[in-house]
This record gives structure tokens, C-alpha cells and sequence, in this order.
């Protein structure tokens, strides 16, 4: 059809062309003539340049109705599942330097895994540049979605929530690893728009997450409106807020007792809401995670991430979680059982250390004792058990591919779901929030970390009359305990100002262990390269470039 | 009209009755008695005149004491004094002076003499004596001002053609090809011919290209077609065939040096247990078999090249019909360019006043093989990188490397490379274009000397790119999770125009020394592609190859379209008097859809002057001087190469990535949703590119034209360059089009030419040229200092204001870390000595033999801020010095082309030559000098110590090069041996191609470029290698 108008235009001419020529032939009149015949045919075709694009939207003619409306959140909450972020480089490339798990491979090249990279870093720049997309994306949907009209002024509220809620976390993981970042909440569609704009500090970047969220918290739906735990509810922006109060209690901000006792606040509204409980499997929370299934009983799952098919069937909706960490069954073939797994991420000796005895269904979990070897002539993979003595192969076993169902499965693409926020946190951070705000153990606090410890353990003495250090000593080792492997364990090493420590002086440590049993020096190698600008990331190189008004952070 | 008509025939029957009037007869014909038809013939008194018929014969009507004049284009004129009726035999000579030459401009012709503009015009002779798939690869270093370059040695491989410097930063810098009347953006070169070039003008100052307004400001390529000449059909044919070979390899490290490399990488015991077995050490490898893997997928490759012409034609209809064949096997294995073509070129003068053309032009090409520096495997998984990489030790522990796909040392599931043996046998890769090329004109004189041309084309262009990847690709094998996988690229591109132009000519006064013309027209055109691509994975059946397509699993289905349109006017004045003082003036206005409707229409006039200073009476005594003409110019035009809708915002949902966005799904209750994201701002001040320039020149002959010089000078300015620009992520973009900045061009060419021997048997000319231009970014948008280019995430160029563009970008190499650098711990550790600097790493973890760079600004740690100007993209002069030698019937070209001053960032040797610790990853030879404790002086880093990817120094070579393009040895055979064979020429030649190239770069060849823009130039990354060719032909005319 492209060509058939063209055709035609170009029949249409040629026939004018030719009655003008025609025209002056036979009358052979003046050259007044043919000049008045060519304008004529010119000037009604003054259209001529007017062409309908094809193969996209104008933003402005897009936002029509609800439907659109939801297509448009659908791309607020895209980046999420982003390669560069939960998809895969979160927990494999900006999580996996903590000290609960270290990147199991000889590697000296420039890298985040090892604290041995520059700004120029293509996982820095990837994470950097779909958070501000995601922005950019948010920021438009709020400027458009409130002149729609919507059936149900409820979901419009809950739209609109959402899409301020997911702008504010993704601000929230901006201004937690870069600090002091630019700052937009007004939506770009033009270049005739400056791109050059100076940071804003974090403090300014926090106070707008907190007002955000807290604007979302009175919008969204509760917990229980939804089947499945990829949607933000209020138990997601309530729990996420006590994570940001925590943050900015910490670690650079230091508000201390008031940011201590809001996290408390938004941390019991979750418990307050009765909404949640802990499943009374600790196994069960990852297995379903893998298997696509929503634990509507419990709800111990608040937030996940979600993953979806294999990347083979035309979507590109797959993440990485357990062929990146996971159980290693890197023979270099392909197959479904269990499915291959590069077993990146491995534990140390300091995990093996925080599980005291009882603690075995989360160290059995965490702590893979086993891999997956290859016989090559049968062609046929099988639980290989590590001895008791070879304390330092064991892959972080939390997520495991073989329980997926989806088939065939893909080399680096599973639909295991990510779990950014479960209630188990939400318990941890009421008691480390409680402890921290009167320095001194509540019995709230008591009762939330006793929760968390007599799930797996239900035996073990309940916790009572510790000292605030001792009690605080207490929270953080059972967030290693329970959460490692999650993408939360580094951010609280910074906010603890234990960070540089831990992967310093206690990794030196470790690898002068005797009990390991061989020399792990891929272990070592962070320790090597960390230094004390490490704990927080430098700006982008991209973002360097392109914007003139932008400064590098003083420790980089 | 009529009635004046028939009085002014009436007067001169009046005339000729008063005058004793006879007819005259006679035949004119060549230095070689053969006739020549269709020679102007004219008497000088009463402007009556006759053309010669196909024997050459003419009759005309004269009186005693008349003379008559013979003009015939590529001819000496004549005149004779007819003193007796007596029948005439008048030879012509050849012309050895361009002067009279008719030059093709924009929308007509003129003569060399009466250039006002700075119009190169191609040595169609010379360029006809290298055997090249394509015109351009014969254009370089042929014309001053016209920088022609490919980015790699690939056959068929696009050229870049570049006049007058780099106008815009990162669109195509490439000129306008105007074909035989038909304006095209797009590469051209590939669908032409080259043995069916009649002529080829560049036009390069604004007086000449303004009149091509909104794409004129790149230069513009004219390229005209043989067409068909009045006499007895002609039959040609060129037959050539030859080989050709890279020319030269890189030299790898050998088997010995692999296993001492590897030594330092892997942990002693690992290597003991892998390389030391049963008893074997390190030095046992000097007799190990090496494998150089370049030897298994070079070649030496077979060029062939046909090509039939017929032409004739009689006095109404004249023909000229081509068909050719041409096919070049890679230097790489499994890599192919073939082109059939063919082409009918048809004049027919319907009545005196009317004349019609018609042209067609058709072309299928087949490329088989990829370039390896343009696909997107990760990075040593790219063909070089993997072929250079790959383990040279041949037969190790019972495991024949040679014969299997992997290297059973590498875990295959993360290092992506294979055999590469494999890549070049087993991965398929096939682009297939149909182009067909249609135009016809049609000439209508409405009075004596006002013509109007009414001319319409038609292009449709069919690509399709197949790939198909078996079980033995890097893509397809058990390792990967896609299995056999396939994909089709449909590609149907079409552009049809329409132009009307009247043109008018005429003295204002009766002596004729007021001579003027004028050209109005009126043009439009449009085009438009449709891009169709998909993909499936998991083939069951491999040996279908690509017809098993549909039995995959569907991954993916793009399509894609867009439509542009142009509507212009135009004009143009030339005024002459007494062939002494030039003017010209043009004026154009376009309208195009590329631009948003307030910013649509854009006005490109330009202005030229000529002084022909040979005619002035006050250097009539200077005998020695043949010519001296002093022009000047000044004018704008524009640049519209964007993409159709680059000035939309635009919102759209993807299930897979396209580009820069990644799929825009997400995934809720364990169902699919799709997503609408905004994918591209909006511009809506985005408007053309517009440069003006500035020209003055002066063409100079001396000794009869046996000396002549063309000088130019010109500056240019670029006004609203348009970018696609990298944006800060923090924009909620990465990349737009925007108009930036402005830059300046400015240079001096020169071009020489001499006919330095001229004997009864030996001739001997010469041509030089030499081009220098200075390039300058006078400002950039947002009052940015500077733009950055990155590439593989490293910043590698800079466009810095008040210097050029295209600067190579990186730290300063210092050598590496010397003991000295270092304290030493108790444990027998270093750790680096407070007072020296970091090269960009954590100092905890540099050592001893670790890469160095500089700290520019003495804080000792070398970040951004040390990143500085390491090296020059655009070269200080280019040229190329051609020389022609005829004795008896031998004829030699010997041909030079060079450039000067440029540096090339070697990104090779990144990997090859510094590089990361990786196992069984083999090097450079070069890379065998590096650092280790026995070797601690080296400046080559060691193992692991290459700092980071940031580019330096190190990575910077001198990219000058000399080099004999063409060398060609022909001979004709003598006269009288083809009478008896009734042939009209044969022609036996010898020719090659880059035979010697004199330079100090240490990659494949200093021609290169694999990342080509204006902001990017000479970036060496797995290019593909150079050739040199040797051919063997022949030419025979009946």
C-alpha cells in the first residue's frame, strides 16, 4: 500500500506535468503561461509535506482511558525486572561484595564484584540510566493519568499511588548507593528541555521519598485486594518505608532517634494490619517463589519482583535469579534437571559462623552442601555433597532451579520471582527499630525477633533482658541469618558503618582460617581492592559526559 | 512567432540569391582516418550550420570567403576559409586540453573553461585501470578535496567519500550521488557499474552544491552513464581475473609462549597439573606444534570481473546497453561479494524540438559473510579477537583442538568462543539486493534556446539478510540455551522524484558580449522503507538450514516503516562577458517532512564570481602563460540526513529489545502485560544543518596547458549540527536528535597536473593532488565545554571547543610499575609507595609490572579528571600522485595515494597486547615482552595488570601511510594486426591493487575504521583485513 500512493502521486504529476506542456505546445502563448500552470499545481499540493508517522504514539494522543492508563503503569514498573537491576545485577553484581557471600571466580578484571571497578562501569551505567528511565516514565504517567476519566475512582487512586510510590524507590535506590543525585519530577518529552542539571542532596532526595511514599500509603489497595504480591499495596509502601527511615538513620544521613522512631511506626503498621504472617516453612517462601505460586494463606511474601517463562518464548521476561546464584550445574551442556546454574555466588566462613546450632532448616537452605556434577557418559547430573571440612564451596543455596516448572529451561533465564520485601524483614526491622529509638530492647522488640527465631527454631529459648548492644548484635546477625542472599545485607553494612571492616579486616581474617580447608584466594580478592570509597558508588560515566553540571562524588 | 518565422526565411532566400551561394561538401574524420559523426559544423559569418552524417560526411551552403567552423566535444576545433568549391577532408585531433570539456553541474553542463565553482572532475581513464568491485575504492586519493576511505578491508565494503572535511558530528558525512539525474542519500556505489561511468563531477564549494540546497552541504557526486554514440555498433568486452591475499598477518604468540603466559595465570598447582604432566616442562614447548589460526580462515581469493557493452545508435535514436558480472571472493574464508548488472540507455530525438531518455539500471548483489568488526557477539567472541585468542598449541592431551568446536580448557558455557574454523564454514550469513533504478527525461524546445525538461525516476531497492546459526555456531551450539536459530531482514527501500526545470539562454546585445542564462525548476520527492525482521530458535532440523525456519519457535517479529518527502524550488543565473567576467547566483528552497512544519522550509542561496585574467589584453605577451582564471565563491546549504521521525516524542510497547529499549513487559499474577513507554523526546525545534561556505581559487596553465595548477582555499562553517546525540541518562534518555553546535572546516587543495614527456613513442603525465583541512568546534549546545564519545564504556574520543573533532580521549601511558614503586611488606608483599600515583584501580591491589598512566592534575590518583587529548582522528593532508606512462603500445599507471598525521586507536590491543588474566586466551606476539619478575624493565604490563578498559596511550599508533594503490601494465596491440582480425582495439593489461603500503601501524592496515563517525575516527576493533589483488585482462572492441 506504501507504493500505491506513491504511484499514484507520481501518476498525478506526471499527467499535470504533461497537460502543461501539452497546454503550451498548442497555444504557444507566453511564458507567463507555463509559469502560472506549474504554480497552481504547486500550490495545491501545499499538503504534500504533511505525513502521518506510523509505528508509534504521541505521547499527548495516548492517555485516553483507564486501559491506557494501566499500559502505562505496566511501563512504570518495567524496570524493575531490568537486566541491570533485579533481573540479574542487583544481588549478582551490587549485592554479591558483602560479607556473607563473595563472586566465585578468579577474577582480577574491572568489575563491581570484587570493589575493583571505575565509573566507567557498564553495570553502574546500565542500573543508573533505567532508574532514571523509570522516572521519566513515572513522572509523565502523573501528569497525564489525573485528566483521565476512569470508571472506579478507587483504581485511579491506586494507579496514581503506585506510579508515585515506584518513583519514590526508585529515588530511594539512587540516592542509597550514589548520594547526592539529580533530581526530576517533572516529565521530559522534549529535547528542547535542558539535560543539564546539578545534583540534589540526598537529604533533599530522602524528604521527597518519605513525602511520596507516604502520599502512596493513603492511595494504593491493602495486601489482600491482590492475588499475587507484584502489585504495591500498603503493607509494600509501608514496609519500604521503614527500610528508608532505617537507611536515613544510618549510615550517611545519621537523623539517629527520630528516623529510628518512624521506622518503627511505618514497620507496625504492616504487623498492626493482620494481613501477614510468617509462613510456617522457611523452604516454602523460595520454592513458591520459583514455581510461580502466590502464598495468599500467609502472605509472608509483601513485594516481589516478578519473573516470568524463560526467555524462549518470544518475552524477554526471565531474571537471573538461580542461574546466576544458585546452586552451581555449570557443565557448559544445557538441560531441564535441574537446570543450569554458573554458582557465582559463594558462602564464607562468617555465614557458617552466625548459624549456631538448631539453626539448621535456614543453614541447610542458604548454604548449599552440594552441587550438581556431570557424568559425561551417561549424560546424567547428581547431587555431589561437599565434605563437612570443604567449608568454602558452598553456593548460596536460596534460590534453587530445581524446582521451576516452566520448560525447557534456559541457560541464564528462570521465573523465579525476586523477594524485595518479606514480613520476616518487616519483624526484623520493628525490633531493630524499637532497640535503636530508646536504646534500650522493647518488648515489641523482644516478641518480633523471638517471631523470626522461632519459626526455624522452635525449641530455642526466647531472647529476653539483653542489653541494647547485646540485643542489637542479636537483630543484625538474624538479618544475616535470615535475609542473606536477598540484596539487603550490603546497604545494611553501610548504614551499620560496618561495611569497610567486614570486608576488609574480617575477610583477611577468614582466609587465615584453618577451616578452610583450601586456599580461597577469590575470597580474598575484595579485600585486596576495597577502600574507603566503597561505600558508595561513583556518578556514572555516561552521566559525566553528557552533563556539565554534574560533579563526582569526593570520595571518587 | 510564425510570421516573424516566415520573414526571417524569406530575407535569407533573399540573401542568398544577392551572394554567389554553393553547396559544399566534405567528410571529417580523426587522426586515424576514421570518420566522425555527428561533429558540429558551423559557418562563423552566418551561424548556419550541419552536423556530420554516420560516414562523417556533411554538406553545407557557403559562400567564397566564409569560414567554417568544426566543433566536436574531446576534439581540437577547426576552422577552414573556403576560397574554391572543392569537396573537404578536414581532420580532427584530439584535444590534450580539458578546456573545452563539457563538466556536468547540477542540472546542466558546462564548459571547463566556464566553471565559476570548485567542481572536481574524476580521471574516468585512470580509474579504469584498477580492478575494483566498485567505483569509489578507485576514487581515493584521485581528487584534491575528496577524502575516500573504507572502514575495513571487506569486499564490496562501503566507502566513505568525505568532501571538504567532516561537517556534521555524528550523521552521515557521506556527499549527494546525483545518477544520471536522480538524487539519492543512499550509498549508490554498489548498484553502478564502474566500466558503465561516463564521467563523475564532485562538486565542492557552495556555488556549485547550493543549487542541491538542503542535501547539498556534504558535496555533491555526479555521476553520468555511457551513453550511446552515433555510428556502426560497437561491441566491447573486459574480461579480468585475478587473486588476492591480506596484506599481511598479525603476528600471534606461539605455542611456547601461550604456556609460559599461561604459567603466570594459572595457580601452580593447576598448571603443573594441566601443562607439566608426565614429566614435560615449560621448555619442552619450543617443539610443540603451533597453530596460527589466521592461516585456517585467510585465504587467497579469486576476483573475476566481465562486463559486454553494446552501443550505436544512428542520428534520432542512440543506444547503450551493458551487462556485467562481477565476483570477489574475501580474503577471509567463506566471505563473497558478486554483483550481476545491467543497464539500457536509450536517446531518441523525436522531432528536432523534442528529445527523450530513458535509462534503466538493474542490480543484484550477494554478500556472503559478516563483517567482523559490525556484529555484536560479546567481545572475544567477535571473529579476530576469537581467531587471535584461540589456543595455538595444536595437539594437547589427546585433544585435537583443530578438529573440535570448543577448546576443552575453557568452560564453554561462559567464554563464547569457538573454532574459528567454524565460524567462517558454519555460520550463514547471506544479503541479497535487488536494486532497479528507472529514470527517463523528456526535453521539449518550446523556443529557439528556452527548453523545458520534465524528468521522473523510480528506485526500488530489495534487501534480505539471512543468518542462520547450526549447531556448530557460536550461537547455536549445545552450550547456548537458543539452539538452531535463524532470522530473516526484509528491507524494501523506494524513492521515485520528479524535476521540471526550464532553462533559457541568449546574449543581451547584438555584439554578443553580454551572454546570460537562466535555470527555474521545480522538484519533488518522496520515499519511504518498510523493515520486516524475524527470528526463531530451537530448530529441529538443521540440515533445512534456513528453510526450516518455520518449524523453530518464534522469538521475535519487527516491522518497521517510514515514509519522507522533499518539495524544492530553484533557480539559476549565469552571466558572462566576453569570456572575461563570470557571475553566477543560485537560489533553492526545500521543504522537507524530516522537519517539524514551523521549521520545514529552508532558503539556500549562494553567489560565485570568475575572472578569466587569460583574456585581459595586459597578459597577452606573457606566451608562456595558457591560462589564468581567479574564482570566488560564497554560499549555504544544508543537511537533512535524520531519521523520518526524529522529531516526534513517540510512545511504544516492545516484547524484545529494539536498539537501546529493552523490552517494555512486565510481569503481574504470573501473566504477561505489555507496557507503553515513552521510547524517543520529542524535538520540536529541530531544524536543518546549515553550512555556509566560503571558496576562492585560481586554475593557472602554463606552456601551452603543459603545466596546470588548481588552487582552492575554502572555510566552512556548519550551523545547527545535528546530533544524535548521547544525553544524560539522568534526562530519562540516553541518545536524541538536536541540533548542537556549530564547527568550522577550513583547507587548501591543491591538484597538479603535467605533461612532462610527449614524443613521437613515449608520453609521460602526471597528476598530483594534496588536500589539507582543519577542523574546529567553534561552540556546542547548552554552553557544554565538550562532548564525549564512548565506546565499549570507556570515554575514547572527544569533541572539545576551539579544537577538532573526533580527538582520541584516554589517559597518558607511562609504562608500568617498576620495584622501585613499591614498599616492601614483611610478608613479601608491595604495596605502592604513598607518594606515587594509582592508575585508576585501588592501590591496595596494584603491583610491581602494573600499567601506568599519568596524573594529570597531581592529586595521585588517576581518574576522569586525568583523561586528556591522547591522539589526532583526521589526518593533516591526504593525497594521491598519479602517473601515466605510453610508450608505443605499452601504457603503465602507477598510482599513490597517501595520508599523513592521523593516529588510529588500536583497540586490539586492549585485549592483546595489556588484557585482563584470562586462561588459554593467547596474545600478540607483541605481548611475549611483558613484564614479569625476570623481564622487570618491560613497558608492557604484565599479566592482570592492565589497570582497567580505559584507553590510553598505549592503544594510540601513527596511522600514516604511503601507498602504491595501483600499479597497471596494459598493451594494445598494433593497428594493423586488428584490421586483419577486424577488431577495432584489444587490450591486454595487467593490474594490482595495494600492492606496497609503506606505514608503522602494527594492526591489519591503517585505513580503518570500524567505528566511523566525525566523532569517532580511526577506531581499530577486529577489522576486517586489507588485500592486496593482482588481476589479469583483457579489453576487445569490435
Amino acid at each position: 500500500m506504501v507504493g500505491l500512493s506513491k504511484i499514484s502521486d507520481m501518476y498525478i504529476r506526471f499527467k499535470c506535468c504533461i497537460l502543461i506542456i501539452d497546454l503550451t505546445i498548442r497555444e504557444m502563448k507566453t511564458l507567463r503561461n507555463i509559469f502560472l500552470t506549474t504554480f497552481v499545481v504547486l500550490f495545491a499540493s501545499c499538503d504534500f509535506l504533511e505525513i502521518e508517522p506510523r509505528g508509534f504514539i504521541h505521547p499527548e494522543n495516548f492517555y485516553e482511558d483507564e486501559n491506557d492508563a494501566f499500559m502505562a503503569l505496566v511501563g512504570v514498573y518495567n524496570p524493575l525486572a531490568s537486566q541491570s537491576f533485579y533481573g540479574r545485577d542487583w544481588f549478582f553484581a551490587f549485592n554479591s561484595q558483602d560479607d556473607l557471600g563473595y563472586y566465585d571466580r578468579n577474577y582480577s578484571t574491572e568489575e563491581l564484584f570484587l570493589n575493583n571497578f571505575t565509573y566507567t562501569n557498564t553495570r553502574l551505567n546500565n542500573l543508573w540510566t533505567n532508574l532514571y528511565a523509570g522516572i521519566n516514565r513515572a513522572n509523565s504517567f502523573l501528569e497525564y493519568v489525573p485528566n483521565i476519566e476512569f470508571s472506579d475512582v478507587n483504581l485511579k487512586k491506586a494507579y496514581i499511588g503506585e506510579a508515585k510510590f515506584l518513583r519514590a524507590y526508585y529515588y530511594f535506590i539512587l540516592s542509597s548507593l550514589w548520594e547526592d543525585v539529580p533530581f526530576r519530577d517533572k516529565s521530559v518529552e522534549s529535547l528542547e528541555q535542558s539535560s543539564q542539571i546539578p545534583a540534589t542532596p540526598k537529604e533533599e532526595i530522602f524528604e521527597f521519598v518519605v513525602n511520596e511514599m507516604i502520599a502512596a500509603d493513603s492511595l494504593v489497595y491493602p495486601a489482600n485486594h491482590f492475588q499475587g504480591m507484584g502489585r504495591i499495596s500498603q503493607s509494600t509502601v509501608q514496609g519500604i518505608l521503614a527500610r528508608v527511615y532505617l537507611k536515613m538513620a544510618g549510615y550517611p544521613m545519621k537523623l539517629g532517634r527520630p528516623a529510628y522512631e518512624q521506622a518503627a511506626i511505618w514497620a507496625k503498621k504492616v504487623r498492626d494490619s493482620n494481613l501477614h504472617q510468617l509462613n510456617i516453612d522457611y523452604k516454602q517462601i523460595f520454592i513458591n517463589l520459583a514455581q510461580d505460586k502466590y502464598d495468599t494463606q500467609y502472605r509472608e511474601s509483601i513485594w516481589e519482583v516478578e519473573f516470568k517463562g524463560n526467555n524462549l518464548d518470544g518475552h524477554e521476561t526471565g531474571g537471573c535469579l538461580g542461574s546466576y546464584s544458585g546452586i552451581s550445574c555449570a557443565d557448559g551442556i544445557n538441560s531441564d534437571t535441574p537446570g543450569f546454574c554458573y554458582g557465582y555466588i559463594t558462602c564464607t566462613l562468617a555465614l557458617e559462623d552466625l548459624y549456631v546450632t538448631g539453626d539448621s532448616v535456614r543453614k541447610s537452605w542458604n548454604m548449599a552442601n552440594y552441587y550438581y556434577a556431570y557424568n559425561a557418559t551417561t549424560g546424567v547430573r547428581t547431587k555431589s555433597y561437599w565434605k563437612t571440612t570443604q567449608l568454602a564451596y558452598r553456593n548460596a543455596g536460596k534460590f534453587r532451579r530445581e524446582y521451576e516448572t516452566v520448560l525447557p529451561k534456559s541457560k541464564d533465564f528462570t521465573p523465579i520471582n525476586f523477594p524485595v520485601l518479606r514480613y520476616a524483614d518487616v519483624l526484623l526491622m520493628i525490633a531493630e527499630a524499637e532497640n535503636e529509638k530508646g536504646q534500650m530492647p522493647t518488648d515489641l522488640a523482644y516478641d518480633c525477633l523471638n517471631e523470626v527465631r522461632k519459626r526455624v527454631m522452635p525449641a530455642t529459648e526466647t531472647i529476653t533482658n539483653k542489653s541494647y548492644e547485646e540485643f542489637q548484635q542479636l537483630v543484625r546477625d538474624e538479618r544475616a541469618r535470615e535475609l542473606c542472599f536477598e540484596g539487603t545485607r550490603k546497604q545494611d553494612l553501610i548504614r551499620w558503618e560496618l561495611y569497610l571492616k567486614s570486608v576488609i579486616q574480617d575477610r583477611r581474617n577468614m582466609i587465615a582460617d584453618t577451616r578452610w580447608a583450601v586456599n580461597k584466594s577469590f575470597a580474598a580478592n575484595i579485600a585486596n581492592y576495597t577502600s574507603e570509597r566503597h561505600v558508595v558508588y561513583p556518578i556514572p560515566s555516561s552521566e559525566m559526559a553528557s552533563n556539565s553540571q554534574i560533579k563526582q562524588h569526593d570520595l571518587w | 512567432m510564425r510570421i516573424k518565422s516566415i520573414i526571417l526565411i524569406t530575407m535569407l532566400a533573399f540573401t542568398s540569391i544577392c551572394y554567389g551561394q554553393f553547396k559544399i561538401s566534405g567528410i571529417i574524420v580523426n587522426a586515424e582516418n576514421e570518420p566522425l559523426i555527428g561533429v558540429s559544423i558551423k559557418v562563423k559569418e552566418t551561424e548556419k550550420g550541419t552536423i556530420s552524417n554516420l560516414d562523417g560526411k556533411f554538406e553545407l551552403s557557403v559562400e567564397k570567403g566564409q569560414t567554417i567552423l568544426f566543433s566536436y566535444i574531446g576534439y581540437q576545433n577547426s576552422d577552414i576559409k573556403i576560397l574554391e568549391n572543392k569537396a573537404l577532408k578536414v581532420i580532427l585531433y584530439e584535444s590534450t586540453t580539458s578546456l573545452n570539456e563539457v563538466v556536468v553541474v547540477g542540472y546542466s553542463e558546462v564548459k571547463h573553461k566556464d566553471l565559476t565553482g570548485a567542481v572536481g572532475v574524476a580521471n574516468i581513464g585512470d580509474m579504469s585501470k584498477a580492478t575494483v568491485a566498485n567505483f569509489d575504492e578507485a576514487l581515493a586519493g584521485r581528487i584534491a578535496g575528496v577524502q575516500v576511505s573504507s572502514n575495513e578491508g571487506i569486499p564490496g565494503g562501503e566507502m566513505n567519500i568525505i568532501i571538504r572535511g567532516s561537517n556534521s558530528v555524528t550523521q552521515s558525512n557521506a556527499p549527494l550521488y546525483v545518477v544520471d539525474g536522480f538524487p539519492i542519500e543512499d550509498q549508490v556505489a554498489n548498484t553502478i557499474n564502474p566500466s558503465d561511468i561516463e564521467s563523475i563531477s564532485i562538486l565542492k564549494d557552495a556555488s556549485a552544491t547550493a543549487i542541491y540546497g538542503a542535501r547539498g552541504a556534504n558535496g555533491v557526486v555526479i555521476i553520468t552513464s555511457k551513453k550511446g554514440v552515433v555510428g556502426k555498433t560497437r561491441v566491447a568486452l573486459d574480461a579480468s581475473y585475478g587473486f588476492s591475499n591480506a596484506i599481511k598477518k598479525i603476528e600471534l604468540m606461539d605455542a611456547y609462549e601461550f604456556v609460559k603466559l599461561q604459567s603466570e595465570i594459572y595457580s601452580a598447582a593447576d598448571f603443573q597439573a594441566r601443562y607439566l604432566k608426565d614429566g614435560m616442562t615449560l621448555e619442552d614447548y619450543k617443539n610443540a606444534k603451533s597453530i596460527d589460526w589466521q592461516d585456517y580462515i585467510l585465504q587467497v581469493a579469486p576476483v573475476q570481473s566481465y562486463s559486454l557493452n553494446v552501443s550505436g545508435g544512428n542520428l534520432q535514436t542512440r543506444y547503450n546497453g551493458t551487462f556485467s558480472v562481477f565476483n570477489q571472493d574475501g580474503v577471509i574464508k567463506n566471505s563473497n561479494y558478486s554483483r550481476y548488472q545491467g543497464r539500457l540507455s536509450l536517446d531518441q530525438k523525436v522531432t528536432e524540438k523534442v528529445k527523450l531518455n530513458l535509462n534503466v539500471n538493474y542490480a543484484r548483489i550477494m554478500q556472503t559473510g559478516d563483517s567482523p568488526s559490525q556484529t555484536n557477539y560479546s567481545g572475544s567472541a567477535n571473529l579476530l579477537p576469537n581467531t587471535w585468542s584461540y589456543r595455538p598449541l595444536a595437539n594437547f592431551d589427546g585433544y585435537d583442538i583443530i578438529d573440535n568446536l570448543t577448546d576443552d580448557a575453557v568452560n564453554a558455557s561462559s567464554d563464547y568462543r569457538i573454532n574459528p574454523v567454524y565460524i567462517v564454514n558454519e555460520e550463514y550469513r547471506k544479503q541479497f539486493t535487488n536494486n532497479l533504478r528507472a529514470n527517463a527525461f523528456f526535453e521539449y524546445e518550446i523556443i529557439n534556446d528556452l527548453k523545458l525538461k520534465v524528468s521522473g525516476g523510480w528506485t526500488t531497492n530489495n534487501y534480505r539478510y539471512e543468518q542462520f546459526n547450526g549447531t556448530k555456531t557460536r550461537t547455536g551450539n549445545p552450550y547456548r540455551s537458543e539452539g538452531v536459530n535463524a532470522s530473516v531482514q526484509n528491507r524494501e527501500t523506494l524513492s521515485w522524484v520528479n524535476e521540471n526545470t526550464l532553462t533559457y539562454k541568449n546574449y543581451f546585445d547584438k555584439s554578443k558580449e553580454h551572454y546570460f542564462d537562466i535555470l527555474v525548476g521545480q522538484t519533488m520527492q518522496g520515499g519511504g522503507y518498510r523493515d520486516y525482521y524475524q527470528r526463531v530458535i530451537q530448530i529441529p532440523k538443521e540440515e533445512l538450514g534456513i528453510d526450516g525456519m518455520g518449524e523453530g519457535t518464534l522469538q521475535k517479529i519487527n516491522s518497521t516503516s517510514a515514509d519522507w518527502r522533499l518539495m524544492s524550488y530553484l533557480s539559476r543565473v549565469n552571466y558572462i562577458y566576453n569570456e572575461k567576467y563570470y557571475a553566477t547566483a543560485t537560489f533553492r528552497a526545500d521543504g522537507s517532512s524530516k522537519f517539524p512544519s514551523e521549521r520545514r522550509w529552508g532558503y539556500f542561496p549562494s553567489f560565485s564570481l570568475a575572472w578569466n585574467l587569460h583574456k585581459e589584453d595586459f597578459l597577452r605577451s606573457m606566451d608562456f602563460l595558457s591560462g589564468l582564471k581567479l574564482r570566488t565563491s560564497w554560499g549555504q546549504t544544508g543537511n537533512n540526513r535524520i531519521s523520518e521521525y526524529a522529531y516526534y516524542a513517540q510512545m511504544q510497547s516492545l516484547l524484545s529489545r529494539e536498539g537501546l529499549n529493552y523490552s517494555t513487559e512486565y510481569t503481574f499474577d504470573n501473566a504477561n502485560t505489555s507496557g507503553y513507554v515513552i521510547t524517543n523526546p520529542g524535538n520540536l525545534g529541530l531544524k536543518w544543518e546549515t553550512t555556509a561556505q566560503w571558496d576562492a581559487g585560481v586554475d593557472l596553465g602554463l606552456f601551452d596547458d603543459k603545466i596546470k595548477l588548481t588552487a582552492d582555499v575554502y572555510r566552512k562553517e556548519t550551523d545547527g549540527l545535528l546530533l544524535n546525540t548521547n544525553l544524560a541518562p539522568s534526562f530519562g534518555f540516553t541518545l536524541g536528535t538536536m541540533n548542537i553546535g556549530k564547527v568550522r572546516n577550513q583547507g587548501l587543495e591543491l591538484t597538479l597536473d603535467t605533461r612532462n614527456i610527449k614524443t613521437r613513442d613515449f608520453d609521460w603525465t602526471s597528476s598530483f593532488n594534496i588536500s589539507f583541512n582543519q577542523n574546529k568546534v567553534l561552540s556546542l549546545a547548552e554552553n557544554q565545554e565538550s562532548i564525549v564519545s564512548i565506546i565499549s564504556y570507556s570515554n575514547a574520543y572527544i569533541a572539545k571547543l576551539n579544537q577538532p573533532m573526533g580527538q582520541m580521549y584516554g589517559y597518558v601511558y607511562e609504562g608500568t610499575y617498576k620495584y622501585d614503586d613499591f614498599n616492601t611488606m614483611p610478608d613479601g608483599s608491595y604495596t605502592l609507595k604513598d607518594e606515587i600515583t594509582d592508575n585508576g584501580t585501588d592501590r591496595a591491589g596494584i603491583k610491581p609490572g602494573d600499567i601506568r598512566f599519568r596524573d594529570m592534575n597531581g592529586d595521585r590518583v588517576v581518574n576522569n579528571k586525568d583523561a586528556t587529548v591522547i591522539g589526532r582522528g583526521s589526518p593533516i593532508h591526504v593525497g594521491g600522485f598519479s602517473n601515466t606512462f605510453k610508450y608505443k603500445s605499452f601504457d603503465l599507471n602507477v598510482f599513490f595515494q597517501w595520508s599523513y598525521g592521523n593516529d588510529i586507536l588500536n583497540a586490539n590491543k586492549l585485549s592483546f597486547a595489556r588484557g585482563k588474566s584470562e586462561k588459554d586466551y593467547n596474545r600478540w606476539m607483541v605481548y611475549a615482552d611483558r613484564w614479569t619478575p625476570e623481564n622487570p624493565e618491560s613497558d608492557i604490563p604484565r599479566v592482570g595488570g592492565w589497570g582497567s578498559g580505559v584507553y590510553s596511550s598505549y592503544e594510540i599508533e601513527d596511522g600514516s601511510f604511503l601507498r602504491l594503490k595501483t600499479l597497471s601494465l596494459g598493451y594494445t596491440f598494433p593497428r594493423d594486426i586488428l584490421k586483419k582480425l577486424s577488431l577495432r582495439t584489444i587490450r591486454i593489461y595487467t593490474s594490482a591493487q595495494n600492492l606496497f603500503t609503506w606505514s608503522n601501524y602494527s594492526g591489519y592496515d591503517p585505513e580503518v575504521s570500524t567505528k566511523n563517525t566525525a566523532l569517532t575516527p580511526g577506531f581499530d576493533w577486529s577489522a576486517y583485513p586489507r588485500s592486496v589483488t593482482c588481476t589479469f585482462g583483457l579489453n576487445v572492441v569490435f
